[in-house]
């Protein structure tokens, strides 16, 4: 289970008199959990404060109660996800989910490189440069790369706001995979409220750096 | 608005300066140290303008050789009357562009090592020897010939010029010619090993010198001198070489499109005047052509070469080619 | 991808866009073309080559190709670094100064570089104290390549961090998120990120060796380094061939379009605006160590011969020399001199690139036939004008005053400005050209359904997102020409001193002390142009 304990961040920019954002959020393995909200309430900076781009000023954050804070963002068992920029475009794939590996890649790790871009069914655009994939394309390339960083936590930052409808649409079980097939926990940001009722077993709302479950 | 008053300025330089009409002008193309607030120029300009109801106008190419291309390009519609500066090795190639007349003047008071002049189209103002350059201080010890240096050990460094764009740098090659001949090939190749480096100019190559970076540079035998007057520094000594010392004789000469010949020659002839030859030591930092009544200020030294070296100009520019040629092999093997 | 409706005013607008700096391009190229033409044709002689020619070439070759490779590996090395270390006291002047060393003038350098690097340098009186005689071999190879490495390399360094500052945030997340290493990172975020402008910069790199003149002559040690520059200012002044120096110019000018024609095939587009904030995390301490190593190293080698020109110009009179009305005119006449080429190479530069753009825009001239072949005309002119040898040039404008009507001392603004703008026009599109793209590719539709044109387009669209750049043209511009010793001596005119040619007449009449001081007030000026004309050019925010 991740924890978020009253985990506080102050923007830099922020006015003198705003108080900082506490973050306190409890999320199963396996589970979906959507976050919505205004612009600018401070989803894009719980997404970071989790992966560890970010550092709280104070706060606990835990994954079965195994403490994050302490490890750095290359070292936590989550995975990020934004909009766009989630490849490098010069490399293919392939290359691109090997990212994911750690250590010497060898067959066995290329091979499994290949079998998570066939589950995100890409298995036909292996050797493809990521720079002629379409969007939903790429996006589904960088989610191949967290199934094999075997990430147990799974960030997405607006992940298919690029897409078009139909493509939004295919992805939608993908995503729902990762909680169900892999047992990861999912947490989604989106202003879509398509996204949150297609694939969310929670809905929660954050405004003004607090979340609630959304009526 | 920041910029508009630079533009102000520059559009202002642009109209440029207009010249009091009724006087006429001579205008002598030089070689820019000549001409620089503190070369001889200003100084002449004066003494010649306080009687000659004339305007006096320097104007300065980068070299000396810089103002004849000057002159060449501009043909007949030329506004110099007279170009100065230029030295005997290069005369002959200006000669032979057939734009130069007579001088005119009364060569009689030359004092020249060479003895009698009988040029009368190029005239001789002022003239220094070609020299290695040290500092007593750093090098107390020196070769006394071109065989000495080379028979030195390897890191006795001289920095030289390029024969190519350089007076003193051609002088070089003019002087191991003239006291070698056929030998000189395999002096310049013994040379070749002392040799720091080759610089563009006399500038760059004495720039060097004065940072410590060589023992001996190849300058002038007057360079100790401005050491000694202009700044009190006793330090610099030029070597006295026993095959004698190329002499750089500098002249002036009257263009055959000039305007007004009578005053040029007029010129010309104010050249080898005392005021003006009495000007030159201290502001050119060379001998004057003349034995002046002042003479010589103190700080040149009694000490000139013992041997002077002078080739003719025909044979500097039947050969100049093929000799810089053969410099470029030896020096680049 | 539905094609936008076209306006009907669309074909003359597109041409208003294209046209000026098409006619500007052509103008410059016919202007090049016709002063070699003069210039050959003013004397008999046939166009041949010297025998040496071939040779020379060779070697140059291998000079260029050397200080090439060298530069660029410094280039990537400090950009790498200073990427990393971005807080620290004194990067500011660091930044500028691997700017600044491009456009001063070469003796001024050279003599710095002595003082560090010669035989009573600060490097040799470290080994002396140390117990050891070893000297860096300045005289030689190894001295033109310093000297190059020191004009080129930190040019690179600082247009390449410009590159690695435009990595987008989301990448550095990325990258960070995923725990790569050092090298997986350079691998893979990095080096793409600068791999596209390095045939541009390398191009420029190697023709400014290529046709170095005073640098392989002064730290050569023999004429062995030579390259065609001394060679054609053999024949213009020494033999007075006008032909023959003309045929040289002809021959390194098609030998450099070889090389930029090369370029431009492997030229990637690489469209970048800088990011405006550079999140950065904590890196290990042993590559933390490399970083400031390589920062130190870079701060050694950059600032120690600026260091010496200091101390050597702090023993002037100073004060002497700022009240003495000579050098105050070679002040002004510089500054203004430098101030109108600035602007001019601004106008230049922005009608040029927005025909380059026009002509590359899918919604302008992109789609038609002759388009690729016109806009790689106009690149490879302009880069090409590194190539020209400014004594050509020179010689060139100099007849063609005398065609003119007019005072040859009007005439003499004239070519020091075209010859200044030439100098950095190269400079100035590649500064321009990836962001004007960007703008365009970005916001070229919005624009048109907003129909904006004109000026209004140019102050909405093009200003906010060049602004920046065009700060870095200005600067660069204007301090190239302050520093340039250029074709102004050719002209000979007593009204028209600038600042390096006084201090080149001083050295050239013992009064090395004088420009010593000359060679500060020049650092000291350039340097603060370079940190202030940029600032006017930024968004002051309230």
């Amino acid at each position: 289970m991740l924890v978020l304990e009253k985990l506080s961040y102050r923007h830099p920019q922020a006015l003198a008199e705003t108080p900082p954002w506490r973050f306190s959020l409890r999320a199963e393995a396996a589970t979906v959990t959507s976050i919505s909200g205004v612009s600018g309430g401070g989803k894009s900076t719980l997404m970071e404060l989790i992966a560890g781009l970010l550092q709280p000023t104070s706060g606990a954050l835990s994954w079965n109660d195994q403490d994050l804070l302490p490890l750095s963002a290359g070292t936590r068992p989550i995975s990020l996800l934004f909009q766009q920029h989630n490849l490098f475009e010069h490399l293919s794939a392939v290359d691109n989910v090997l990212l994911g590996h750690k250590g010497k890649v060898d067959n066995a790790a290329r091979q499994a490189a290949e079998q998570a871009l066939a589950d995100m069914g890409l298995a036909a655009h292996v050797q493809a440069r990521a720079d002629r994939l379409s969007g939903g394309q790429q996006q589904r390339v960088a989610l191949a790369r967290t199934l094999l960083r075997r990430s147990k936590v799974v960030l997405l930052d607006e992940p298919f706001s690029a897409l078009d409808d139909d493509t939004r649409r295919n992805a939608w079980p993908l995503v729902r995979a990762l909680a169900d097939d892999h047992g990861c926990c999912v947490l989604m940001v989106t202003h879509d409220q398509r996204d949150c009722d297609a694939v969310a077993d929670r809905q929660l709302l954050l405004s003004e750096g607090q979340l609630a479950v959304r009526a | 608005m920041r910029l508009a008053t630079p533009l102000a300025l520059s559009l202002a330089a642009l109209l440029g300066t207009a010249h009091a009409a009724d006087k006429p002008v001579l205008t002598v193309y030089t070689y820019d140290a000549f001409a620089a607030s503190w070369g001889p120029a200003p100084a002449i300009e004066a003494a010649f303008e306080a009687d000659c109801n004339c305007d006096v106008v320097f104007v300065a190419a980068d070299s000396s050789i810089g103002a004849l291309r000057k002159v060449q390009l501009e043909g007949d519609e030329t506004a110099a009357d007279i170009v100065l500066g230029l030295d005997t090795n290069i005369a002959e190639a200006a000669r032979a562009t057939g734009l130069f007349a007579e001088h005119g003047a009364d060569t009689s008071a030359l004092a020249l090592p060479t003895g009698e002049w009988t040029d009368t189209t190029f005239l001789p103002f002022d003239y220094s020897y070609f020299a290695f350059v040290y500092n007593s201080e750093l090098t107390p010890e020196v070769p006394n010939s071109f065989e000495a240096l080379a028979a030195l050990p390897e890191d006795f460094k001289i920095i030289i010029q390029d024969p190519r764009s350089s007076t003193p740098g051609l002088g070089l090659v003019l002087w191991l010619q003239e006291a070698y001949g056929e030998r000189a090939d395999g002096l310049w190749e013994a040379l070749a090993p002392h040799v720091l480096t080759v610089t563009k100019g006399w500038s760059d190559a004495y720039g060097l010198f004065l940072k410590g970076e060589a023992d001996m540079v190849l300058s002038y035998t007057t360079s100790p001198a401005y050491h000694r007057i202009a700044e009190e520094d006793l330090r610099f000594q030029w070597a006295e070489f026993e095959e004698g010392h190329y002499l750089q004789i500098e002249v002036a000469s009257v263009l055959k499109s000039s305007k007004q010949p009578e005053l040029a020659q007029q010129f010309m002839q104010f050249l080898l005047s005392d005021t003006v030859q009495d000007i030159i030591p201290t502001t050119n930092w060379t001998y004057p052509a003349t034995q002046t009544t002042t003479g010589l200020p103190e700080g040149f030294g009694d000490a000139t070469p013992k041997t002077t070296l002078l080739m003719d100009g025909v044979e500097v520019e039947k050969n100049r080619a093929a000799w810089i040629e053969t410099w470029q092999d030896k020096l680049s093997q | 991808m539905q094609r936008p409706p076209l306006h009907s005013a669309w074909p003359s607008r597109a041409a208003a866009n294209a046209l000026p700096g098409l006619l500007l391009a052509a103008g410059l190229l016919l202007l090049v073309s016709a002063l070699l033409i003069l210039l050959a044709s003013s004397q008999p002689g046939t166009l041949h080559l010297p025998n040496r020619a071939w040779q020379t070439v060779r070697m140059s070759l291998l000079q260029a190709g050397l200080s090439t490779l060298l530069s660029l590996s410094f280039g990537v090395t400090v950009a790498w670094a200073l990427s990393h270390r971005r807080q620290f006291l004194g990067r500011s002047l660091l930044l500028s100064v691997l700017s600044v060393s491009l456009v001063l003038p070469t003796l001024v350098i050279v003599l710095g570089l002595v003082s560090v690097f010669g035989r009573a340098g600060w490097l040799g009186q470290l080994f002396s104290a140390l117990g050891s005689d070893a000297r860096f071999p300045l005289y030689g190879l190894g001295g033109i390549l310093l000297a190059h490495v020191y004009f080129n390399g930190a040019f690179a360094a600082r247009q390449l961090l410009t590159q690695l500052e435009a990595i987008p945030a989301e990448k550095r997340k990325l990258v960070h998120s995923l725990g790569l290493s050092p090298w997986q990172r350079f691998k893979v975020m990095e080096w793409p990120a600068i791999a596209g402008s390095l045939p541009t910069l390398a191009t420029t790199v190697f023709l400014l060796c290529f046709t170095s003149f005073a640098i392989v002559l002064v730290l050569g040690g023999s004429p062995r380094y030579n390259t065609l520059e001394v060679a054609i200012y053999e024949a213009l002044k020494l033999d007075f061939a006008p032909a023959r120096a003309v045929a040289l110019a002809l021959l390194q000018l098609s030998l450099c379009a070889l090389l930029v024609l090369l370029s431009n095939l492997l030229r990637s587009h690489s469209a970048q605006i800088s990011s405006v904030d550079v999140p950065h995390w904590p890196e290990p301490p042993r590559v933390t160590a490399v970083q400031w190593s390589i920062v130190l190293f870079a701060a050694a080698v950059t600032l120690t011969p600026l260091l010496a020109i200091t101390v050597d110009g702090l023993q002037a009179e100073l004060g002497r020399l700022i009240a003495d009305p000579p050098v105050q005119r070679a002040v002004l006449t510089s500054l203004s001199l430098a101030a109108v080429s600035a602007l001019c190479v601004l106008l230049c530069s922005v009608f040029i690139v927005r025909t380059q753009v026009a002509l590359s825009a899918p919604r302008q001239w992109g789609e038609c036939r002759f388009a690729p072949a016109l806009r790689a005309g106009i690149g490879f002119s302009a880069t090409l004008y590194l190539a020209v040898p400014s004594l050509v040039l020179g010689l060139g404008f100099f007849l063609a005053a005398r065609q003119l009507p007019g005072q040859l001392s009007q005439w003499a603004w004239a070519a020091l400005l075209v010859a200044n703008v030439l100098m950095a026009l190269p400079f100035a599109l590649a500064l321009l050209l990836p962001p004007a793209q960007k703008a365009a590719l970005r916001y070229d539709r919005l624009a048109d359904s907003l129909d904006l044109r004109g000026w209004q387009r140019w102050r909405v669209v093009e200003w906010p997102l060049l602004r920046r750049s065009l700060g870095q043209v200005a600067a660069l511009s204007f301090c190239l020409s302050l520093g340039d010793l250029g074709v102004i001596a050719l002209f000979g005119t007593a009204d028209l001193v600038t600042l390096p040619w006084l201090l080149y007449q001083k050295i050239g009449s013992y009064r090395t002390a004088d420009a010593a001081g000359l060679a500060l007030i020049l650092l000291a000026l350039t340097l603060i142009v370079f940190n202030t004309i940029p600032r006017l050019f930024h968004r002051k925010y309230p």
